[in-house]
């Protein structure tokens, strides 16, 4: 890695050990190559990190190793400092004093960035109870004469926020809370922001850098989007046609041929929710082995407790029947100038009505009632007797598989990079799609039964409106972000 | 040395870029996106200028991606065999428009031509034909597949099918499906190049046997109609021309003249015998016809050449390219190319303690020699509430004043060691569990060590709070000192 120019902007996190630097690096940058352990001192070496945007470097943040021993520290500058003038000096010395000894060791290493010109981004737990120790390590910052900035890290209760916050304003310009295990796109763009008003003339490259990362949010949503609406349509396009040798084995191979479809279902899912991970920087495949992920929802996708927490609730489902019902009729009324006094209007309610009330019983269905709905025999005397499974005909089925890709989405956006696990998935018992407005509820249905019925050749148009759709959803979404 | 001449048409989406679009997102298909990002954003900063629309960035991607200019690229060549494809429907077309006017035109001499057949064919036939391709086009637009459900069409598909596999086959129907707008220009335009042809072949043919042969035309029905009826018909076919070329327009006299009916071989208002006079007369009707053909077979046909053509370039020029791989191909191009760079990190992340006998716990003490208390880091305890815990727990006497290390006045540090120095006094260190131990930590075992025996016992003791994690912390960290002296303990 090249060494970057002069004038771009550095900033080297400092604090005490197991404190949540390197956390905080990982997360704010998104880098799972952030080593993090409890192990004290498990950052051994200063370690740069580089954001490039079109290969110029904007800025870089430096991951140090934890003071140690700054009571010791001041206690060396202070024997021999002068004046305020001399203190910049005072702590050259230090640094050079104690070069090729084991004395002083981290902290000569965390302070060289700075004294090279990084600004100080001091990390304290926000959990844990201020002492008076933290100002010698305040003070020995202070007398490098960089600008600095605080940051608690609230990962946890944050109990003793407002203690370090009094005792941190009276060293620092800024002072920011900073969730490293749960933090969202938003608050990474205030802390960068944050960041350009540390030194004035590092404003333009923060300000480039948070709009590259403001469109690569963008994007993400859009592929995230994407990614979605590609499964629903896979999803509700599968059909298998297998080929018995006569009629009498279809009773004894029916289990089997269902199992077969409604895993494929869920390969497509678990795909998707895979590819949902990657476009947010996981790296799935080289995390380290003795770590566990969980990518997948512990309920299964045809389970009965799936659909009772996911897809619609049996209220908005029958509201977006009767509705559609009601609006086929209207449509037939005003074509007779409303001469049938709003009959189809009420026929076409009642009718959309009982729906789905079958709708409800369907919900709950087990995987075999799901595909006797989609088996259909086409007997042909040379290639054998003909089943074919599928699509799946459930008008709530994508809705579940979308309520579920949302939870998903949700923790992975939640999942920050320098948690090793990903959050646990919504088991809260509301429905995630009650966020998602009527009229966007219908249109969804609308479009979902559009592919149900060209499960063949699907429109391009229609991919395209479930594309819009779910990509609105997505971005309303992201904006109420679920932090555990 | 100046780059080969391209068939790519400057900025413009045509059916070579297509398929060589088609062809790339292929290739790229299985490509790491990290490299994807890298290669197309590179291409993009080199551009002076922004493309003004989706079809021209692509064009020009594409351009990018294909430096050699020598070797034709698989939508060229496509796209090369397309105007082949065009030029050989032009010449069948023609050669059938040649046979079914040499057909229509047949004069051995026994019977005239009848005028009728001519228009029938050259013009009704083909404004019904015409008719329907408009229909077909429009509908086409509200169904776009419906092409597909022709025999032909799931014929060629099932053979792509056994072609190249079902996934594959797949994948391409799905994408050729995305690009249904434009098939339908192309093959509405091939159809109008076919039906040019067709009336070119037609009328050259008409042209060679009028100049060639002596035709005589007539007109012949089963229906009541009166010369004056087709006169008048004949005259409002003619308008378009019947003003600046009067030649061609039939008279009333020639429409008289040259009504005939086969029962009787002859012209209504012949004389016997009189057949050779009317010749000149039955070939008056060519300059008519002629215009006929050129007005309502050929010059439709040229119209909606032009259309076709229109049509199909802005069918191109309309691409959205919004599927998930084509709008992936456009933000490469058009978003910065965000990319986190680091150095190798050293980082110790071996588990703690491992490999290390675990800590014992502290023993009862003697109440004869009195200990020295420490707090690590300033933790939180009232001199006398330490005292009498460590007496309760310990039997141990507590030598005052507390002590500290780690504090922020390192004379304390200091002070504590000249109290030390030479004692065996045991040492219990009160420390917070969420402080966790450090070098620090370390040099002070350290120095304790070396300002006394090494038997003297130390006491590591937590205070209440922090989790199990900060506490097994401790106990890991402690442990990799191995030194037996120590213990670890909870207060």
């Amino acid at each position: 890695m090249s060494e970057p120019s002069v004038e771009v902007p550095r900033f080297a996190v400092v604090g005490r050990v197991n404190k949540g630097k390197s956390s905080i690096i990982a997360s704010l940058i998104e880098n799972d190559a952030v080593k993090i352990s409890p192990r004290p001192g498990t950052t051994t070496e200063c370690v740069r990190y580089d954001v490039e945007v079109d290969g110029r470097v904007l800025f870089s943040v430096i991951d140090t190793p934890g003071f140690e021993d700054a009571p010791r520290a001041l206690h060396w500058i202070k024997q021999r400092e002068v004046t305020a003038a001399d203190r910049v000096q005072r702590v050259r010395e230090l640094v050079d004093a104690f070069d090729g000894t084991e004395d002083f060791v981290e902290e000569r290493r965390l302070l060289q960035p700075i004294l090279e010109g990084a600004a100080i981004l001091y990390v304290v737990n926000g959990d844990e109870p201020y002492r008076k120790n933290y100002e010698t390590e305040m003070e020995v910052l202070r007398y490098t004469g960089q600008p600095a900035m605080a940051l608690i890290n609230r990962s946890g209760t944050g109990e003793h926020i407002e203690d370090w916050r009094r005792a941190l304003d009276q060293y620092f310009k800024l002072v920011r809370l900073f969730d490293a295990h749960g933090v969202t796109w938003e608050e990474r763009r205030k802390l960068l922001e944050a960041f350009a008003t540390l030194q004035p003339s590092w404003e333009r490259s923060i300000v480039e850098a948070v709009d590259a990362l403001r469109a690569q949010e963008e994007h993400r949503r859009y592929q995230v989007a994407n990614i979605i609406s590609d499964m629903l349509v896979d999803a509700l396009t599968l059909h298998l046609t297998f080929v018995l040798p006569d009629e009498r084995a279809l009773p004894h191979e029916k289990a089997r041929l269902e199992r077969e479809f409604h895993d494929k279902l869920r390969n497509i899912e678990k795909k998707a929710h895979r590819k949902i991970a990657t476009v947010y920087l996981h790296r799935l495949d080289d995390w380290s082995p003795e770590t566990e992920i969980e990518l997948e929802s512990h309920d299964d996708l045809f389970a009965k407790e799936t659909w009772d927490v996911m897809g619609l609730s049996p209220r908005a489902l029958l509201t977006l029947t009767t509705l559609t019902g009601a609006a086929a009729g209207g449509a037939v009324d005003a074509a007779v100038g409303f001469a049938s006094v709003f009959a189809g209007t009420v026929l076409g309610g009642l009718g959309g009505l009982g729906v789905g009330i079958y709708e409800l019983t369907r919900r709950f269905a087990s995987a075999s009632n799901v595909t006797d709905q989609a088996i259909s025999a086409m007997k042909n005397p040379k290639d054998g007797y003909r089943v074919r499974v599928g699509p799946h005909p459930s008008l709530n089925f994508p809705f579940v598989l979308l309520a579920r890709a949302l939870d998903h989405f949700d923790r992975i956006q939640a999942w920050a990079h320098a948690k090793k696990e990903l959050p646990a998935p919504n088991e809260t018992g509301t429905q995630i799609l009650e966020q998602v407005d009527a009229s966007m509820r219908r249109r969804l249905g609308k479009a979902f039964s559009k592919i149900q019925k060209k499960y063949r050749d699907v429109p391009r148009d229609t991919r395209r409106e479930l594309r819009e759709l779910v990509h609105r959803i997505v971005c309303e979404h992201a904006k109420s972000l679920r932090v555990p | 040395m100046t780059e080969p001449e391209r068939h790519f048409s400057p900025g413009r989406f045509g059916l070579a870029e297509l398929i060589d679009f088609e062809v790339q997102l292929a290739a790229d298909r299985d490509r790491p996106p990290e490299e994807l990002i890298a290669r197309d954003r590179s291409i993009a900063l080199r551009w002076q200028d922004d493309p003004k629309s989706a079809p021209e960035l692509v064009v020009r991607w594409l351009r990018s991606l294909q430096p050699d200019g020598t070797t034709p690229t698989p939508g060229e060549r496509i796209a090369r065999a397309h105007a082949v494809a065009n030029w050989v429907v032009f010449v069948l077309f023609a050669l059938l428009g040649a046979a079914v006017a040499l057909a229509v035109l047949q004069f051995t001499g026994d019977h005239p031509i009848n005028v009728l057949v001519v228009l029938g064919v050259f013009v009704f036939l083909q404004w019904i034909n015409l008719l329907g391709t408009i229909v077909a086009l429009v509908w086409s637009r509200s169904s776009p597949g419906f092409l597909g459900h022709f025999p032909l069409s799931a014929f060629i598909r099932r053979l792509i099918v056994r072609m190249v596999g079902a996934e594959d086959a797949g994948r391409f129907l799905a994408r050729r499906s995305l690009y249904a707008g434009v098939e339908r220009w192309v093959l509405f335009r091939a159809l109008q190049v076919g039906a040019v042809a067709f009336n070119v072949g037609a009328i050259a043919t008409f042209i060679a046997a009028v100049s060639f042969t002596d035709l005589a035309f007539a007109w012949s029905t089963t229906l009541q109609v009166g010369a004056e009826g087709l006169q008048q018909f004949c005259e409002t076919l003619s308008a378009p021309w019947r003003s600046w070329l009067p030649d061609a327009v039939p008279t009333l006299d020639l429409v008289h003249a040259t009504q005939y009916y086969r029962l009787d071989a002859a012209y209504v208002n012949a004389p016997a015998g009189a057949r050779v006079q009317n010749a000149a007369v039955a070939g008056g009707w060519w300059p008519f016809l002629l215009m006929c053909l050129l007005v309502y077979g050929l010059f439709p046909r040229l119209v909606l050449v032009v259309w076709g053509s229109v049509g199909m370039r802005r069918a191109f020029g309309k691409l959205p390219f919004d599927t998930p791989d084509e709008a992936e191909v456009i933000a490469r191009l058009t978003h910065p190319r965000v990319r986190r760079v680091h150095e190798d990190d050293p980082g110790n992340i071996a588990p703690l303690g491992e490999g290390h006998r675990p800590m014992g716990r502290p023993q009862q003490l003697s109440s004869d020699q009195p200990v020295i208390a420490v707090r690590w880091r300033e933790a939180e305890i009232s001199p006398d509430t330490f005292s009498v815990r460590l007496r309760e727990r310990f039997g141990a006497l507590v030598e005052l004043p507390i002590a500290s290390a780690g504090g922020h006045d390192h004379s304390e540090d200091e002070a504590l060691l000249r109290r030390l120095e030479g004692g065996e006094q045991p040492v219990l260190v009160l420390a917070e569990p969420w402080n966790a131990p450090d070098r620090a930590f370390k040099r002070f075992v350290r120095t304790l060590r070396a300002t006394g025996p090494p038997t003297r016992k130390i006491y590591v003791l937590l205070t209440a709070g922090g989790d199990e994690e900060q506490r097994d912390i401790w106990a890991g960290y402690l442990a990799e000192l191995a030194d037996p002296y120590i213990a670890l303990d909870a207060l």
